[in-house]
């Protein structure tokens, strides 16, 4: 019995993986990781080009150069200022905690992160979900990073990604597996409910990010009529 | 405006009337539903009621699709709340807006009687020195201040230009506005429909029950039909609301209309008193005066104002006529001046009613929106206790 269910979870598995919004999802993720990276990089190579002129500055004003300890002295610099950096750059994991007082801006991608480091305790059928949710995250990232964290749509998202979503998952995890799967007095089983909330929040990041983008979609529509109205007369919308 | 043949018809500015509130009863039918929507809803009516009468009155199952009754509509209402909410302020920043136009056009008005020859006295007596040395003529300084004053008319004019693509960007918005108010009364409209189907149609099956199982009978009248009477009161007393807002919100409009057509017109009046001054100079005086900044500004004017634009040119050769041919020709630029008075009278007239009206519409949709206030946040409460049972189904949700 558990040996087909393997099977079944590793073939629902790998069709999930090479899905568009499981691709989509790695693609992602190795993005960020590049970028992450390229920060780090940048900031390294301009730690270093500021040492560098130091001590070629130094080289110049004192009178026998700085010699071969000052070259030794420039080299441990470089090298102190780099392990500095990579530390402090070195994110700490995302918790819910975390999340619950992050910046808004920053939410979504650490919600993101937080979502890939709990799918191993998830069951299939959320796994699918889980690419959805880090689709329409990454999607309403934008638009939330330039909100006013004390309007109430920032409030709202931020109950939703930082609080709900990982109470939900949390709920789950806090059920006993061998309890997961058997229905809780003839209503949906803890895998169905968590399957359901996903959903359901899923749903409610789409209709946010809609109703964030309301205002650009308005603005533009209205540029448009204003147009229409100064150049071609006026006539009702959509003539 | 297009259709006058002549700038010396007084203009008229009609101010649209206020808008009154709207009772929930007549509220709903007002946007028309086909009749494939109809049949559509009718069919999960149906299905619903299918699904509760076969459902046991004491279940757990059957409280669940009593609470969906209780949901018809939520988000629909939540959604046409969220627009007024939006348009509430939009008739009084449209007051705004008409007094940054009202400063144009009284700073206007000021620079105009400067000149207005009406005011000057006998411009065609000799001017004395001491009032007894004849000395220069009063006609010329007379004329000398239309080349200090153009410069300022010219800033005017242009700002009332921008104040009148304010008034169109601000009509630009309403138009979206209102057919996103629309789209939203629609949707109203359409669970109206279903609520109203199953208002008649439990009704019915409660009383076809009486006979073989007055308990689910008893149950479905007091649970089911109680929500769903609720429900309805709540979605058209919403609907009254948001029908008003979009009937406002034609009224900013069409006063918009009437504010652009007056500052046309106030434009195009001060543009051809000025052009008139030119051809009086010429023909009392024979001095050749250049307005630059109008002669500029005609060009301007013309674009701004299309249909008045056509109207200036073809008046050129009459102003020119008149002025020279006339024997009393300083009577044609008072004439010119008097068009531009009763022009800003007639705006005068027209603010002062809209404002009226507009004060008038924005007191009853005030308080009507916070009629219905009460009625969403009660309707709010009851959502808020059953929020927390996960993934609620929407038995009645739209496409």
């Amino acid at each position: 019995m558990a040996g087909s269910d393997d099977i079944i979870e590793h073939a629902a598995d790998f069709l999930r993986r090479i899905s568009p919004e499981g691709r989509a999802a790695s693609r992602r993720r190795r993005e960020r990781r590049a970028a992450a990276f390229r920060r780090i990089a940048k900031r390294i190579i301009l730690a270093c080009v500021a040492i560098l002129a130091v001590a070629m500055v130094a080289g110049l004003i004192l009178p026998h150069g700085i010699g071969p300890f000052g070259f030794l002295a420039m080299l441990i610099a470089m090298a102190l200022a780099a392990t500095a950096i990579i530390l402090w750059s070195a994110q700490p994991a995302p918790t819910p905690e975390r999340l619950a007082t992050s910046d808004i801006a920053a939410l979504p991608a650490q919600t993101e992160d937080w979502l890939e480091k709990q799918r191993p305790a998830l069951p299939a059928p959320a796994q699918r979900q889980l690419d959805q949710l880090s689709l329409s995250l990454a999607a309403i990232a934008p638009q939330l990073a330039g909100l006013d964290p004390k309007l109430p749509e920032a409030l709202e998202a931020r109950r939703l990604i930082g609080d709900e979503l990982p109470e939900l998952i949390r709920g789950y995890q806090r059920v006993p597996p061998s309890l997961r799967r058997q229905p809780l007095n003839g209503g949906p089983s803890p895998d169905k409910q968590l399957s359901e909330g996903l959903g359901t929040i899923g749903e409610e990041i789409a209709r946010m990010n809609a109703r964030l983008a309301d205002d650009d979609l308005k603005a533009l529509a209205t540029q448009n009529r204003f147009l229409e109205i100064k150049y071609k007369g006026d006539g009702e919308i959509g003539e | 405006m297009a259709t006058e043949t002549s700038i010396d018809t007084p203009i008229a500015l009609t101010p649209p009337p206020p808008v009154a509130a709207i009772a929930p009863s007549q509220a709903a039918g007002l946007v028309p539903l086909d009749a494939g929507q109809k049949t559509k809803l009718d069919e999960k009516v149906e299905g619903f009621i299918a699904t509760l009468i076969a459902t046991d009155a004491n279940s757990p199952e059957f409280g669940k699709q009593v609470d969906q009754l209780t949901n018809i509509g939520r988000r629909e209402i939540a959604e046409a709340a969220g627009h007024s909410n939006r348009f509430l302020d939009r008739p009084t920043k449209a007051m705004d807006k008409d007094s940054n136009v009202g400063t144009n056009l009284a700073e206007l008005r000021r620079t105009i009687e400067d000149l207005d020859p009406g005011a000057k006295g006998n411009l065609l007596g000799p001017k004395r020195l001491f009032g007894i040395i004849p000395f220069g003529s009063k006609m010329r300084d007379y004329f000398d201040g239309y080349k200090s004053a153009q410069t300022h008319i010219s800033s005017i004019l242009q700002h009332l230009a921008s104040g009148k693509d304010d008034l169109l960007k601000d009509n630009a918005a309403i138009d979206v506005e209102r057919q996103g108010l629309w789209a939203a009364m629609g949707r109203l409209e359409q669970m109206i429909h279903v609520a109203k189907t199953l208002d008649s149609r439990l009704e019915e099956k409660a009383a076809d029950l009486d006979a073989t199982d007055p308990a689910k009978a008893k149950a479905i009248r007091e649970t089911a039909l109680f929500y769903v009477r609720q429900r309805v009161q709540d979605l058209l007393t919403q609907m009254a609301v948001t029908v008003q807002g979009y009937l406002a919100l034609d009224l900013v409009k069409k006063n918009n209309v009437e504010l652009v057509k007056g500052v046309d017109r106030a434009s195009t009046t001060t543009v051809a008193a000025l052009r008139t001054a030119v051809t009086v100079a010429q023909a009392l005086t024979g001095q050749k005066m250049v307005l630059q900044q109008i002669t500029a500004l005609n060009t301007t004017t013309a674009n701004i104002i299309d249909s008045t634009g056509e109207l200036l040119r073809t008046q050129t050769a009459q102003i020119h006529q008149q002025a020279a041919a006339s024997t009393i020709p300083i009577d044609t630029l008072k004439r010119a001046f008097q068009n531009i008075y009763s022009t800003m009278d007639a705006i005068d007239t027209f603010k002062l009613q809209a404002l009226d009206n507009m004060k008038s519409t924005v007191n009853v949709l005030t308080d009507e929106v916070e009629k219905s206030r009460g009625y969403i946040a009660r309707a709010e409460g009851a959502a808020q206790g059953q929020i927390s049972s996960s993934a609620r189904e929407d038995a009645f949700r739209l496409d």
